[in-house]
């Protein structure tokens, strides 16, 4: 029917009431003729229509309980998700998720999506927006918005048939009866509209490309700061000056007689290496397994070898790289590294190793801000394996691996 | 305009009066009542000190509750008639009736008054704060500077002139109303409404104030500024559930004012519910989160009695307050057809006893912590025993004989005052201008 519609004399009849009364009593004739595809425009909302015009319960709530409960479950899992699971982060000692501070984020999405989804939910059922419709082209239907009440009955309902129509329509008491004309190519809208459809549906790629190849290619320009007071707070760094405190420094030390998270060192001999009285510990008071060993090893490597080298000879790179300055005149004044297996180092004890790591020795920096102390102590028991290494005789080598030296 | 006219002719106030129909209630009611407070009275006045504060704090559970119904039909004429409500005007004589009682509730105020006036510190700790000295030493001092506001005849002196203010206002708007069942003078209704206005910030200041009184005053150290808003809306929401009842009971098929009260009306009622089923949730949650986020101990103490040492109060009363009526409540449907309103009504009446009883009873708690080491540091070991074995049949029974005794018998009390006013008086607006447009409207 839709292929030879152009060729149809008119697209429907369009009555006209003067008061809702006469309508309303006319929807009841029309509904009851069975008619599927019609509809009445009122100036303002008469009351019984739908049940006059015979029209079903919308099922819009359905679709905005269906979106209000997708936003629920969205809220939650994201907030469930992005806390708890991909980036937990303890604050104030909180549960990572909890149902409590969820909630105003679970509102506010559950409204969203059910607002939202409302107004394109209306729009899409209503079938809107639509630019242009063919009752406009009778002049009276103006008049809908004023004081007069229409009803349309649509060609295209399988009903329609011009005179028994327009016999239905007469006997309802309307003051006038129309023809909406059918101006053919209206369907279609205007093409300049279009032009600039394509145009925007062009344009809108042009943020996304921008984007794409910012993320793809290097630049050594600056970045673009589109929030300056983000991008450059105004915030002190560590050691600035500062006129706020009366010592000047921007950082704050510690409150007299309070202890940080995590810094109660209360055992003196595992985080000093001292017993309480302030005296050298004699033996590592840790655990010693391989797992330790190969821990102090890595370290060992990491930070002593530069200097002491890798068997503790204090054969490192840095003293190999001071005896050829030394060598062609330069590097004056040069302390060579300490070799570690010697009796000398081989006599102190545990806790005098760890104190030289911690706290350095003659031009040997301190390393107790750098190692954490659990590290340290791997460090002096890999230092006692070097010793015991470089002071080793055939006996100490298992008997079936001698073969090999 | 002729079709208003019809309408009226046939609407004479005697013919909305319920005579003996209600009149019969009276008797039995507040029989059942006066019989069941008196028992309670004795029962809580020969007991020991434990005994007393429980009774109380039972009835000062009861008391809120029926006053909270009060206060929520008043807030309705007050608002029906500043916005020109139309949909209302066949339901609004109603509430015109129910605030009737506040004569009753402010007589029924008595004996909370009494224990103030006589020191008894059982209930309300800022009569006396020394109760709370082998307790808690030192906590009296915090007490003590709160005494400028919190002292026994400030409070008498506040609670009385609230029911001064509340029965003037309410039997201000119900005299012109009722004038207008004779007159139908419209200038009534211009005249009304233009006093509801200033009387909007009077009811909002007194309930706030008496909330803040009668119960956050039960914990004088925990404060909340939420607290008169969070009774407010628990008030209203009730308020309107009872009058969706009844509406339904007396709009029904043979009702009295079967044809004036349709399942628009049902349908409207119904949405003013679910809204302060909303907004109680809202306020309730509000009041939580915030206390919970902050975990300041001088707060959060309040809900640890509630949530902590009790039984799960406040996941519970989150549940049944408030989501189960607002799904319930949710659909269109629901709201329209008669008899389902009855059943969330009754179920959000239930609750709201509930909410009152979570707000009031559990400072209980913390008054017997205060007696037990009274009578510890008194009268020795054995004293304190005993308080301790009252205390722990609370723990086994927290809605005992005490509270059922004082619900029936302030309920008994006030059913009779409500079935006295709707005996006596049409309970139908017959010649409110609006009356034609309540009868004839439709919702979209």
């Amino acid at each position: 029917m839709d292929n030879n519609q152009n060729d149809l004399p008119h697209l429907g009849l369009l009555a006209e009431y003067e008061t809702p009364e006469a309508l309303l009593s006319a929807s009841e004739k029309v509904r009851d003729g069975g008619y599927k595809r019609w509809d009445t425009h009122t100036p303002f909302p008469v009351h019984g229509i739908d049940e006059a015009m015979g029209i079903k319960p919308t099922i819009l709530p359905w679709i905005v309980l269906g979106a209000g409960a997708t936003g629920t479950c969205t809220a939650l899992l994201l907030q469930w998700w992005s806390n708890a699971v991909a980036y937990p982060f303890l604050i104030s000692g909180k549960p990572l998720f909890s149902w409590i501070p969820a909630f105003p984020i679970t509102f506010e999405l559950t409204v969203l999506f059910a607002g939202v989804t409302t107004l394109f939910a209306m729009l899409g059922l209503n079938r809107l927006p639509q630019l242009h419709h063919p009752l406009f082209e009778v002049k009276r239907f103006a008049r809908a918005t004023q004081d007069r009440f229409f009803l349309a009955i649509d060609s295209a309902d399988p009903l329609f048939n011009d005179s028994s129509a327009r016999a239905l329509l007469e006997g309802t008491g309307a003051s006038a009866i129309e023809e909406v004309p059918n101006m053919g190519a209206s369907k279609t809208p205007p093409m300049w509209l279009l032009q600039i459809a394509v145009v925007l549906a062009f344009a809108s790629f042009v943020p996304l490309g921008v984007i794409y190849s910012a993320w793809e290619n290097t630049t050594d320009k600056p970045a673009w700061h589109f929030v300056w007071d983000m991008d450059f707070q105004e915030s002190y760094r560590t050691g600035e000056k500062v006129p706020l405190f009366a010592d000047g420094m921007a950082m704050r030390p510690e409150i007299p007689g309070t202890v940080a998270t995590g810094e109660l060192h209360q055992n003196t001999e595992y985080y000093a290496g001292k017993t309480a009285d302030g005296s050298l510990i004699g033996t590592a008071p840790v655990a010693v397994d391989a797992a330790l060993l190969a821990r102090g090893q890595q370290r060992f490597a990491i930070y002593c070898t530069p200097c002491h080298g890798d068997s503790g000879y204090g054969d490192g790179i840095v003293q190999r790289r001071a005896q050829k300055l030394i060598s062609i005149g330069g590097a004056n004044g040069w302390v060579s590294p300490t070799n570690i297996t010697t009796d000398a180092i081989g006599g102190q004890t545990d806790g005098q190793i760890f104190n030289s790591i911690t706290e350095g020795v003659r031009t040997m920096p301190a390393y107790g801000s750098q190692i954490p102390v659990g590290d340290r102590w791997a460090i002096v028991l890999y230092v006692r394996a070097l010793q015991r290494a470089a002071n080793a005789t055939i006996d100490d080598v298992p008997a079936a691996n001698r073969g090999g030296l | 305009m002729s079709h208003t006219m019809e309408i009226s002719q046939d609407l004479s106030p005697e013919k909305f009066v319920l005579g003996k129909r209600a009149g019969t209630w009276v008797v039995k009611f507040a029989g059942i009542g006066a019989v069941a407070l008196a028992i309670a009275l004795a029962l809580g006045f020969t007991g020991d000190e434990a005994t007393t504060s429980r009774f109380l704090h039972a009835y000062l559970t009861s008391y809120m509750y029926f006053t909270s119904i009060c206060l929520g039909a008043l807030f309705f004429v007050i608002i029906m008639q500043v916005t020109s409500a139309g949909w209302s005007a066949t339901t609004r004589r109603i509430a015109e009736l129910l605030t009737m009682n506040f004569p009753l509730m402010g007589v029924l105020s008595l004996p909370i008054l009494a224990s103030a006036a006589m020191g008894n510190a059982t209930l309300f700790t800022w009569v006396d704060p020394s109760i709370v000295d082998n307790a808690q030493p030192g906590l009296s001092h915090l007490i003590e500077t709160k005494s400028a506001y919190l002292n026994s005849s400030f409070f008498i002196g506040r609670v009385v002139f609230y029911f001064a203010l509340w029965i003037g206002v309410a039997s201000w708007f119900r005299k012109n109303s009722m004038a207008q069942d004779i007159s139908g003078d419209p200038i009534l209704t211009n005249k009304m409404k233009k006093f509801a206005a200033p009387a909007i910030p009077l009811f909002a200041l007194s309930i706030t104030f008496f909330a803040l009184d009668m119960l956050m005053s039960l914990d004088p150290t925990w404060f909340s500024t939420i607290f008169g808003v969070y009774y407010f809306a628990g008030s209203f929401g009730a308020f309107m559930a009872l009058l969706g009842i009844i509406s339904n009971k007396l709009g029904g098929e043979g009702g009295i004012l079967s044809g004036k009260i349709r399942d628009e009306h049902f349908h409207d009622i119904g949405k003013l519910t679910f809204a302060f089923v909303m907004f109680w949730g809202y306020i309730a949650f509000s009041q939580y989160i915030l206390i919970w986020y902050a975990n300041i101990p001088e707060e959060t103490a309040w809900y640890h009695e509630r949530e902590n040492l009790y039984w799960g109060h406040v996941g519970i009363l989150f549940v049944v307050r408030f989501a189960i009526p607002f799904l319930g409540l949710m659909s269109r449907h629901m709201k329209r057809v008669p008899g389902r309103m009855i059943i969330f009504g009754g179920w959000i009446l239930v609750t709201h006893f509930y909410d009152m009883f979570f707000l009031t009873m559990p400072s209980q708690i913390q008054t017997l912590g205060y007696l037990k080491a009274n009578a510890l540091a008194e009268h020795g070991e054995e004293a304190a025993a005993a308080l301790e074995a009252t205390a722990h049949s609370f723990e086994a029974m927290p809605f005992g004989a005490l509270e059922a005794l004082c619900l029936i018998g302030i309920g008994g009390l006030f059913v009779a005052g409500v079935a006295h006013a709707f005996s006596k008086n049409s309970i139908l607006a017959v010649r409110d201008p609006r009356m034609s447009e309540s009868m004839t409207f439709h919702n979209p």
